[in-house]
């Protein structure tokens, strides 16, 4: 039944199948230059689009671009810089990158390229530019910023007799937004429409379940409290962190957020209209656009906590994302120009253009179609950096499984800040 | 039993209930599916499509690398089936039927293999795999999956009972080593051969998290790689999610459809093996 | 093939009368080679990796034994083997009940309905879990209105937060697994109770035995290996749970839903604790590996007996 033949057609294909390595494998000999990209909404043809100039006048070389989900981030990065060839340049948000910083894989810019690199501090504003170096290092150029602020539903307002919330922290009313007045608003807004004895509209779409962390920390800064102190080696919220702990715990025992805070995708209860205000990143404005045309929305300053002075407690949330250059790239030369040539005035706002983000550049030119992006736009001001340190997205995790064990009664608030005080000092000292 | 006709007409209105409440999940998911969906939940429901459409389908189809994945997986379980089973049923043959020194002990080792947990073995296998070059390629996607020693018990168990005379008198008919193998052990284990196809093909098809480390490039993914970063790209469109799902359910459940008697008896044999 | 062959001549090169044959290691090779470098190595190499300490990016360095000492006070790793246990403790026996009342009541349908309940529960088998978990994510929704709740709530049972509580999140994933696992318990049943000899049957009902006598003392008994062996299969199964958790919870409000190879898999990779994940991986494989042995051991003997 089964002859020779067949079993070179199966070695054939074994073959075949075992040699067929991916196009990725076999450049990294030529002259390529990597780039690596976790996508806002463009794709590799726009950044071939956009560095088209750049690799026209440099014909021995080529671009390679990697844009990709953000799911698995993680996994991805970590093989690249360990087994096999890193990016020559990645895309890393604020959070992300002192991790390879620390571990030797990125280059210290200001060292390599001093004189480039201090004329380019001067094209981005200090917050964010601080936010790309560590250590005294730079190590990255700022590309996008991106702010959360306060979505509200005036059709819900209007129902309830209530007055919008302050565009901006230069309004009259700003001074009168507070924590208090929030939960106010939050109350009246959580509605039981149909009678049952069962809320079905709820004044604040928020959940802890989230897995961005700027959901929780806006309550602990405006609070007058920050993730590490100003060493970077201590927790810096065991004081002060208490206020904005009880605050989420009240958001959710008194029915203004949706399952006790612990709903697995609370967003979209605001885009049902089901509630009347949520928190979110300005990319919420295209969502709600191109997918929800028929609901009304503004955008609002999140109100004034404890502490006293809105910038001091962190008026804007936010994170910046930039563009690293590895150490093992094997031409640091050309891949540093690309760099630059990606985060100059024209290639930068066009992508900002596609992907409607905002830009780092003090240069960039809001869109000014729209007057609700007045709120994200001058967030930027107030977008106070985040404490960078490696292990900074570990101390997310700490910090939002002891608050999940508050919600779920687990622990008073105060005994949650102290685990996870304890938790993050045990974490930040093991560098 | 059929004595008592009432109670056979309940075993066949329980055991459809039973069957209706599996198949439900897969149902929803169809309806769901032809629209694009924002929210599921509220009242009124909306299950139910007002406006049925296929945008959804489109969508996957030309947003993501769906095609890729499609043939990756394809790919991916064919080739390596075929390699563990010719590279396997070698191996049993030799434990069934050959002697040599050390095939206790060697055969003892390789059955261990069979309580070690993926877990364990995933991140050397990782950083081997990158120290050879093989990730983002087709060789890393099949090449450490063919070391499971499953098929190496489940084929020599059945080559047991080849009886030896058969093989002897093909060698003094003249055939050679690898023609006694290739002409008369192999066509004589066919039984044992598609039961180790198919749970092979089947376990490729469903595998997710060696995929997801080794093919991070999107034109390398598999089927549920690629679906799940499709989910989180789609996060709040559960329309498209759906169709998603459905899309990259279609192939298998067809190829099941058509060759179900050979997977279930494959399946039974396979457990009733042990 | 052809006439009775004449003993102990075998022909053919590297055959020595003795019958130590050399072509045995070139058929061994391949599979062998494969083997050494992709389960061998590995294995020894996550053993060495548990006497390490270190990460992925940052390297790893050599603290001895002092992981397997301490990971047992460590209450996430404790938390991660408290909810392991939970859900094979109750995925296993649901499924083993689900599965035996759904096969003993099929056994004497007509054949072209047990085709379609082989068919319908075997659908979740073939299918990817991914694809799976993102259907059940829809359905399991919270609220009045969330799809699951919808349905029980039309049986006057109240909405649940079934992948945002703590107390439900278990329960919920363990059910996904019934739900996902089962179809194959239910063939393999059915195959036994095939394999049963009517002759049993009818010679005790000729002996005057009841329904249930029929059951306890024929049909229990011959189903017994099979039995042990599904739920042997169903906790090794059980204890290596992640995509699920992955796609469902990514470990869930507070930890809750963290398994142990999701706690592996996230200290490796997001946690950079290398050395760690390897040793939880290797009391894994023990683990496996007793509970693989207990299995063969009371299975044998309840074949002799």
């Amino acid at each position: 039944m089964l002859r020779l033949a067949d079993g070179f057609v199966f070695g054939l294909l074994l073959l075949f199948g075992l040699g067929c390595q991916s196009p990725a494998n076999r450049d990294a000999a030529d002259s390529v230059l990597r780039l690596w990209k976790a996508s806002h909404g463009e794709t590799a043809q726009d950044f071939e689009h956009v560095l088209a100039p750049f690799f026209s006048q440099r014909p021995a070389l080529r671009l390679e671009a990697v844009v990709h989900p953000w799911q698995g981030w993680d996994e991805r990065y970590a093989t690249a810089y360990t087994g096999g060839m890193p990016p020559d340049i990645a895309y890393m948000p604020d959070e992300f990158w002192p991790r390879f910083a620390a571990a030797g894989k990125l280059a210290a810019l200001d060292e390599m390229f001093p004189e480039e690199v201090e004329a380019m501090s001067r094209e981005y504003p200090d917050n964010l530019w601080q936010l790309g170096s560590m250590d005294g290092h730079q190590y990255g150029i700022p590309f996008v910023y991106v702010s959360w602020h306060l979505y509200y539903n005036p059709e819900l307002f209007d129902r309830a007799g209530l007055a919008y919330p302050p565009a901006t922290p230069d309004a009259a009313d700003f001074d009168a937004w507070t924590w208090d007045r929030f939960r106010e608003v939050g109350l009246a807004l959580s509605q039981d429409h149909d009678g049952d004895g069962v809320l079905d509209q709820w004044g604040l779409a928020w959940s802890t379940l989230d897995v961005n962390p700027n959901a929780i920390y806006p309550f602990l800064w405006q609070g007058g409290a920050d993730l590490l102190d100003a060493s970077r080696k201590r927790n810096g919220f065991a004081e002060r962190g208490a206020v904005g702990f009880r605050f989420m715990r009240e958001l959710a025992r008194d029915g203004i957020v949706p399952e006790g805070g612990l709903h697995p995708g609370p967003f979209e209860l605001f885009y049902d209209g089901r509630a009347g205000m949520m928190i979110a990143p300005e990319s919420a404005i295209h969502i709600l656009k191109r997918d929800f045309p028929d609901l009304p929305f503004g955008a609002g300053i999140v109100p004034r906590g404890p502490a006293i002075d809105f910038y001091e407690g962190r008026g804007a949330f936010g994170n910046s994302g930039f563009w690293v250059l590895s150490k093992d790239s094997p031409r640091p030369r050309e891949a540093f120009d690309l760099l630059r040539f990606i985060t100059s005035p024209d290639p930068s706002a066009y992508m900002m253009d596609v992907v409607q983000l905002f830009g780092a550049r003090k240069d960039w030119q809001a869109p000014t179609d729209d007057p609700r992006l007045e709120t994200f736009i001058r967030g930027q001001r107030y977008l106070v950096p985040y404490p960078l340190h490696p292990r900074l997205r570990l101390v997310h995790t700490i910090i939002q499984a002891e608050v999940q064990g508050m919600l779920l009664d687990r622990k008073t608030p105060e005994q949650a800040v102290a685990a996870a005080a304890s938790a993050v000092d045990a974490l930040v000292a093991l560098r | 039993m059929g004595r008592l006709p009432y109670l056979r007409m309940l075993r066949y209105l329980l055991s459809g209930v039973l069957a209706v409440a599996s198949l439900s999940p897969f149902v929803f998911m169809l309806l769901i599916s032809f629209e694009h969906h924002r929210v599921i939940t509220g009242n009124p429901l909306h299950w139910i499509p007002t406006a049925p459409t296929l945008t959804t389908y489109t969508d996957v189809l030309t947003l993501s690398g769906f095609g890729d994945w499609l043939f990756n997986s394809t790919f991916v379980a064919v080739v390596a089936t075929l390699a563990v089973l010719l590279i396997q049923s070698m191996a049993a043959y030799a434990f069934a039927r050959k002697r040599f020194f050390g095939r206790e002990v060697l055969f003892y080792l390789v059955l261990a293999g069979l309580m070690v947990p993926g877990s364990m073995t995933l991140i050397p296998q990782f950083l081997i795999a990158g120290k050879f070059g093989l990730l983002n390629s087709y060789a890393g996607l099949i090449l450490p999956t063919l070391a499971g020693p499953l098929g190496v018990f489940l084929l020599r168990q059945y080559m047991l009972g080849i009886p030896q005379s058969l093989l002897d008198a093909a060698r003094i008919d003249g055939c050679r080593e690898f023609g006694v193998y290739w002409r008369i052990v192999l066509p004589l284990s066919l039984p044992a051969m598609g039961t180790l196809a198919i749970i092979t093909f089947t376990a490729h098809w469903r595998e997710f998290l060696w995929p997801l480390l080794v093919a991070t490039d999107d034109s390398m993914k598999t089927l549920p790689v690629g679906l799940a970063s499709l989910s989180s790209q789609f996060n709040t469109d559960y329309g498209a999610q759906m169709a998603g799902a459905l899309l990259s359910l279609l192939p298998v459940v067809v190829v099941f459809l058509w060759l179900q008697r050979y997977f279930i008896a494959g399946l039974t044999a396979g457990a009733m093996k042990e | 093939m052809t006439t009775a062959p004449k003993p102990q001549r075998h022909s053919g090169p590297g055959h020595s009368a003795e019958g130590s044959d050399r072509s045995a290691y070139a058929f061994l090779a391949p599979y062998l080679v494969l083997y050494c470098v992709f389960m061998l190595a590995p294995v020894l190499w996550a053993f060495g990796l548990s006497l390490q300490t270190g990460g992925l990016l940052e390297g790893t360095s050599y603290i001895g034994l002092a992981n397997y000492s301490e990971v047992w006070s460590n209450p996430f790793f404790n938390n991660a083997l408290r909810n392991t246990a939970l859900y094979a403790i109750i995925a296993v026996p649901a499924a083993m009940g689900l599965s035996l009342a759904t096969a003993l009541l099929v056994h004497p349908l007509a054949r072209w309905w047990k085709s379609f309940i082989r068919v319908s529960l075997f659908l979740p088998l073939i299918s990817s879990a991914v694809a799976l978990a993102i259907i059940w994510r829809a359905l399991l929704l919270p609220g009045q209105t969330g799809p699951l709740n919808w349905i029980l709530g039309n049986f006057g049972l109240p909405p649940q937060n079934w992948l945002g509580h703590p107390d439900w999140v278990i329960p919920a994933i363990a059910a996904f697994q019934v739900w996902s696992g089962y179809g194959f318990w239910v063939i393999v049943l059915l195959a036994g109770l095939d394999a049963v000899p009517t002759q049993l049957y009818e010679a005790a009902r000729v002996d005057g035995a009841g329904r249930w006598q029929l059951f306890t003392r024929i049909t229990m008994p011959m189903l017994r290996p099979t039995l042990l062996f599904l739920s042997v299969m169903g906790v090794i199964w059980n204890l290596q749970l992640f995509d699920a958790v992955f796609m469902l919870t990514q470990g869930g409000p507070a930890n809750a839903s963290v398994s142990v190879v999701y706690y592996i898999y996230r200290g490796a990779f997001h946690f950079d604790q290398l050395g760690h994940s390897a040793t939880m991986s290797v009391l894994l494989f023990l683990l496996v590996m007793g509970l693989t042995l207990l299995q063969m051991r009371y299975g044998r003997r309840d074949e002799d007996a």
